[in-house]
């Protein structure tokens, strides 16, 4: 029988893409929950103003 | 990062090197199909780690439905998505090896059924999960599903063996026939260890992630 | 338990529509494959059991409905006491159910595709009772889950029948192989598996259907 090395080469590619592509998936999600948890944090930590008026103070998000 | 995810992860690279070296540079050609049978070397261990994935599903859903903790929750979500990635593998790659061996890209043999039926399961597991919006429910509902799912699958397994062989002789050749030669074996053990630790590094992180996800919302 | 039986007895609407849904089917059935005598012959068992699952499909996806539009839904996750009761009770009713729309069909599959039926009386009885046992005892706890989650039609199905593959393919091949005239021995491997998933399903059932209706 022929060697078919094409359909090889497409098997470990296809297999390469699409463990690659989840693990970039997973890489993506990790950098966007750093970088929210990041923007919450700095919003967290800045010096709250205190109130000079009457009234609740406005919840930080 | 944790370090443990980092060793995992650096240990898979290694491994999955490993197996390239072993599945093109030491396993010989094969005598009846050539080298295209080097497919193998892909198609088996993605199966079977997708198995050892679902089997963790399993005993997570248990260990979930029994003391509700989180933590087992989140094991039995990653370990479904990486497992149906790998099911996903296996499938693609078995259609892709079929075609030069048997001529066909499909066939409704036994073990493609199965595993067809397999992925479609937890495609199902994952759906219902992205479905329920209350986070408590969704992993009550999950564990239910994950362990009917995994006991049915050996059902799944007799039914569909005895469907296409009992009366009716296997009409085509299989590719992955237990090879003999040792070397097959042995490189095959090697790619179904990188395979292993691959989804290990997978499915930490993926549980991490999970973990940080839920604990961004009560921020 | 006796609520549901009263309920289901009491809800001929529903059984009404499944019959006529059935017929419905039987016509579909004889427009699609009518005319070619020798190909409806050998499509028959499976023809059958498609009417089965999907008339199943409609009555179990309608199990619960009556406890959501009727808000007895929070009483019934409230109830105290062993929820598993109500598994059993509602999987009665299903089965009460299903079991007549399959009489109909039977009889109207006889008639209208000219079968003798009789002889494989017995044996057939026994094949649908074992299949839809395995159809309705997963199908009830799907059932119960599907019914808080959106786009429930639509997941229902999805999830049941690849769930149900060993329960279809043994009972087709039952049917098949009990309508062509042979005991019930001769698939005694497809009976063999049919009890055991019934067995696992229903135990499945009791132990988790606790946790489908908590609070």
């Amino acid at each position: 029988m022929p060697d078919n090395w094409s359909f090889v080469l497409a098997a470990y590619g296809l297999a390469a893409l699409v463990l690659g592509g989840y693990w970039r998936r997973l890489l993506r999600r990790e950098r966007e929950l750093v970088a929210r948890e990041r923007r919450c944090g700095a919003a967290r930590d800045e010096p709250r103003p205190t109130p000079t008026s009457p009234g609740p103070p406005i919840p930080r998000r | 990062m944790t370090s443990r995810e980092r060793a995992l992860g650096w240990l898979a690279g290694l491994g999955l090197t490993a197996g390239l070296v072993m599945a093109f540079g030491v396993a010989p050609r094969e005598a009846t199909q050539g080298n295209v049978q080097r497919i193998m070397y892909l198609h088996v261990p993605a199966i079977l780690v997708a198995y050892l994935a679902f089997g963790v599903v399993l005993v997570a859903s248990v260990i979930y439905l029994w003391g509700r903790a989180a933590g087992a929750d989140r094991l039995a979500h990653a370990s479904a998505e990486v497992g149906v990635v790998f099911t996903g593998i296996n499938i693609a790659t078995g259609a892709i090896w079929g075609k030069p061996t048997w001529g066909t890209w499909w066939t409704w043999d036994a073990r493609l059924t199965s595993v067809s039926i397999m992925f479609v399961v937890y495609l199902g597991y994952l759906l219902l999960r992205a479905m329920i919006e209350d986070r408590e429910r969704a992993a009550r509902f999950a564990a239910v599903l994950g362990i009917v799912a995994a006991l049915d699958i050996p059902l799944v397994h007799f039914s569909v063996y005895w469907w296409r062989t009992l009366h009716q002789p296997p009409t085509l050749l299989r590719p992955g026939s237990p090879p003999m030669d040792p070397t097959f074996v042995l490189a095959l053990m090697v790619n179904l260890v990188a395979f292993a630790l691959l989804y290990g590094y997978f499915t930490a992180k993926r549980v991490r992630l999970l973990r940080q996800e839920e604990e961004e919302v009560f921020a | 338990m006796w609520k549901d039986l009263l309920l289901e007895h009491r809800s001929k609407e529903t059984l009404n529509a499944l019959f006529f849904f059935a017929l419905l089917l039987l016509f579909v059935f004889q427009f699609t494959l009518g005319p070619d005598r020798e190909r409806l012959a050998g499509a028959l068992p499976g023809l059958l059991w498609l009417g089965f699952i999907l008339s199943g499909l409609l009555g179990l996806g309608r199990a619960f409905v009556v406890e959501r539009e009727n808000d007895c839904w929070e009483a019934l996750l409230l109830a105290p006491g062993d929820k598993s009761a109500i598994y059993v009770g509602k999987l009665a009713g299903n089965l009460l159910l299903m079991f007549i729309v399959e009489a109909m069909l039977l009889v109207l599959f006889g008639v209208f595709f000219n079968l003798d039926l009789v002889p494989a009386l017995p044996a057939l009885v026994v094949v649908i009772g074992l299949g839809t046992v395995g159809f309705a005892a997963i199908g009830t706890l799907f059932a119960a889950m599907t019914t808080q989650v959106r786009a429930r039609e639509l997941l229902f199905p999805v999830l049941l029948l690849p769930v149900q593959v060993p329960v279809l393919l043994a009972t087709v091949k039952a049917t098949e192989a009990v309508l062509l005239g042979e005991p019930l021995g001769a698939v005694g491997h497809w009976l063999g598996l049919l009890a055991a998933a019934d067995t696992i399903y229903l135990t499945v059932g009791v132990l988790t259907f606790d946790a489908i209706l908590e609070a």
